[in-house]
């Protein structure tokens, strides 16, 4: 009755499906239970995967390792979920930071806690004002920022995610993903600067 | 005039017959609705001084004052059709206003002609919970209640020179207003406008397209969320307050003292972005603009989320 | 380190970076054996399946049934995102309640003959969902105007059952 009247977006049905591709192949078959099929879409994105964990985490190798093995389980638990509307990697990716993310909340106990950008002590991160000897590897000053300020400086300058993306995912204001950013950014700068430009 | 001498009589009408008919008649060439309405003879029951009073009305008023006594007083008329139903115990007092004949009055013809009225004094520190269709609400005086709930459809809801811990007022089209103090106040509307002034604790309005204004000494958290309709509240936030501003295409306009201590994030879509506390105006890649920073010791927070209504923070 | 440098640091950056050891045989040992996965579809909104739906569609459904069928606008989807399924749901839970009332199918009449003023707060809210829909287009992802949608549903939903009690 109400169908007839408001024909609902092509998500209410399943089988609706755009062309394959190899990775919605074997996503269909590894949502029909096939594990060989499963073990293929892992080799093909677990490298990926394992960065942006591994950033998020702030380059704890173990930790980011654990995290994987986390997201692939939880993957294989909602494949009968995917749409197959977009790319698989798009909602791998998506669910491989929220597993990160969801690990650093519990890590740090206060879901909640936003940390207070104008903080002096956000300034001073291990009293360090510049790291002449990490010179320019900007992974490993990245992994210094405080790990609110990190996750959106990762999932938008390195991922590409918009704040409205980002604020959604870290339950957080749009303007107060922005403002993480700015201080990032500013903060980076100030560590990297040296041979290449005034800190 | 006489009306027994303006009509022939005839001798084989009884006498106590005459007079009525031609009472009636009369009443009925005067037309007055007024004049149909019949009184409520004052009555009053006892109730606790913090019990509760609960009253309901489709058309007309509802007003009650409060009283030092620990009664409840009622009078007032009723409408045409109209009767009054009083249920009563030593906490809780309820009048309601129904059709006499037991049927429903919704849709537009089957609803009451004539205003009923019902004027309350009620013990001052009272919970109230006042229920108008078209009626209108207005409260005077009360003094430490738990709670007050008011709501009208069509109706105005008004409380003045009242205190109470917790007060929820909503009206769909009529203008909602509250002088005085609570704990916690929780004002919605559809079209109708909202006035709050006071000192207050928690301050929260929604509407759709009424203007809100909000006057306040001093509030721990202030929300307020509307479609189209302005937002405009002055006041001092607390320490550690919040406040958190949602709009669409409403102005909204904010004015807090000069040595407010807050943090502020303030976003919009397409409207306009300004302060007078210094704080930066940036405009992201693609559209919106994004206004942040800190006022003072940044200890309360200050959340402005539009889409197309201008945003202002003012200093007095 | 100026705005240029900082991009074309940015830019080397690997996106893949493998772990040291491999980490399938942990993940194998954690799968269950999976049930096989039906496409569930469940009365009017197939929320198991639909977990790309927004509260936006499902609003756009309830305007839906505010209008004449000729007179249906396109239904607006935003990006899909986990917690607007939670809106999602309480939307439908909303409209299921107001379904089962039984004003779907008399609607038209229960409009015509109300009192004025309901529908004029119908109308003012009809054309409030129209603004903040076509606002959600422009700005998807606002969670505040989904907020303001669900307020003006919430709101209509509140007066029909006014409208329509005894």
């Amino acid at each position: 009755m109400m169908f007839a009247i408001n024909p609902l977006p092509k998500a209410s049905v399943s089988h609706a499906m755009p062309a394959e591709s190899a990775d919605h192949a074997l996503v269909r078959a590894a949502a029909d239970g096939d594990r060989h099929a499963f073990e293929r879409l892992y080799r093909r994105h677990s490298a990926r995967v394992f960065a942006v964990i591994l950033r998020l985490q702030g380059g704890d190798r173990a930790r980011a390792e654990d995290l994987t093995q986390d997201a692939f389980v939880r993957v294989w638990q909602k494949l009968p979920e995917f749409r197959f509307e977009s790319a698989f990697s798009t909602w791998l990716h998506r669910l491989a930071v929220n597993t990160a993310l969801m690990a650093l909340r519990s890590a740090r106990g206060e879901p909640g806690a936003d940390e207070d950008v104008s903080d002096p002590e956000f300034h001073l991160a291990d009293g360090m004002a510049r790291l002449p000897d990490l010179g320019i590897d900007l992974d490993k000053v990245i992994a210094k920022l405080p790990p609110r300020a990190r996750a959106v400086l990762v999932l938008h300058d390195v991922e590409g995610w918009k704040h409205e993306e980002i604020s959604d995912e870290l339950g957080m204001a749009v303007g107060s993903s922005k403002a993480q950013l700015h201080r990032a950014r500013n903060l980076l700068k100030q560590w990297l600067g040296g041979p290449h430009g005034r800190a | 005039m006489n009306p027994m001498m303006e009509f022939p009589m005839s001798t084989a009408m009884s006498v106590s017959f005459r007079p009525k008919l031609l009472a009636a008649l009369v009443m009925t060439v005067l037309s007055a609705p007024l004049l149909a309405a019949t009184p409520i003879a004052e009555t009053a029951a006892p109730l606790d001084a913090r019990g509760s009073f609960e009253a309901s009305n489709v058309r007309g008023r509802i007003s009650v004052t409060a009283w030092d006594r620990n009664e409840v007083s009622w009078s007032g008329s009723l409408g045409s059709g109209a009767k009054l139903i009083v249920e009563k115990n030593a906490t809780r007092v309820s009048l309601r206003v129904e059709s006499e004949n037991g049927s429903s009055w919704t849709g537009w013809n089957k609803g009451p002609r004539e205003d009923s009225v019902l004027v309350v004094k009620v013990p001052a520190s009272a919970s109230l919970d006042l229920s108008a269709v078209s009626a209108n609400i207005d409260v005077t005086a009360m003094r430490g209640s738990a709670s007050i709930e008011a709501e009208s459809v069509s109706g105005e809801v008004g409380l003045r020179a009242s205190s109470t811990d917790k007060l929820e007022i909503s009206s769909v089209s009529g203008d909602v207003s509250f002088e005085g103090q609570a704990g916690r106040v929780d004002a919605e509307t559809v079209s109708g406008d909202l006035r709050i002034s006071g000192a207050s604790g928690d301050v929260s309005v929604e509407t759709v397209s009424g203007s809100a204004i909000v006057r306040a000494t001093t509030v721990t958290e202030f929300e307020a969320a509307s479609v189209s309709g302005d937002i405009d509240f002055e006041g001092a936030l607390a320490a550690n307050g919040r406040m958190d501003v949602e709009s669409m295409s409403g102005d909204v306009s904010i004015t807090l003292p000069a040595n407010t201590s807050a943090r502020v994030t303030a976003e919009a879509f397409s409207g306009d972005l300004s302060n007078a506390f210094g704080l930066t105006v940036e405009d992201e890649d693609g559209p919106g603009s994004t206004m942040h920073g800190k006022i003072g010791g940044g200890s309360a927070s200050i959340e402005i989320e539009s889409f197309s209504g201008d945003v202002d923070l003012r200093s007095r | 380190m100026d705005e240029l440098e900082y991009r074309r640091l940015l830019k080397t950056l690997p996106h893949a970076i493998e772990p040291d050891r491999d980490l399938f045989p942990g993940i194998a040992a954690r799968l269950e054996t999976r049930a096989v996965a039906k496409s569930q579809r469940r009365g009017l909104f197939p929320f198991a399946a639909a977990a790309g739906f927004t509260a936006v569609a499902i609003a756009a459904g309830w305007m839906a049934l505010q209008r004449a069928p000729g007179e249906m606008p396109a239904p607006t989807v935003a990006e899909s995102a986990p917690m607007m399924l939670r809106e999602a749901r309480a939307l439908r839970a909303e409209f299921d309640a107001a379904l089962v009332a039984g004003t779907a199918n008399r609607w038209t009449q229960v409009r015509e003959q109300a009192d004025p003023r309901f529908v004029a707060a119908w109308t003012e809210l009809d054309a409030a969902e129209a603004e903040l829909s076509e606002a959600l287009e422009q700005d998807p992802n606002a969670r505040f105007l989904l907020n303001r949608l669900k307020q003006v549903q919430e709101q209509r939903l509140h007066l029909t059952q006014k409208a329509l009690s005894a």
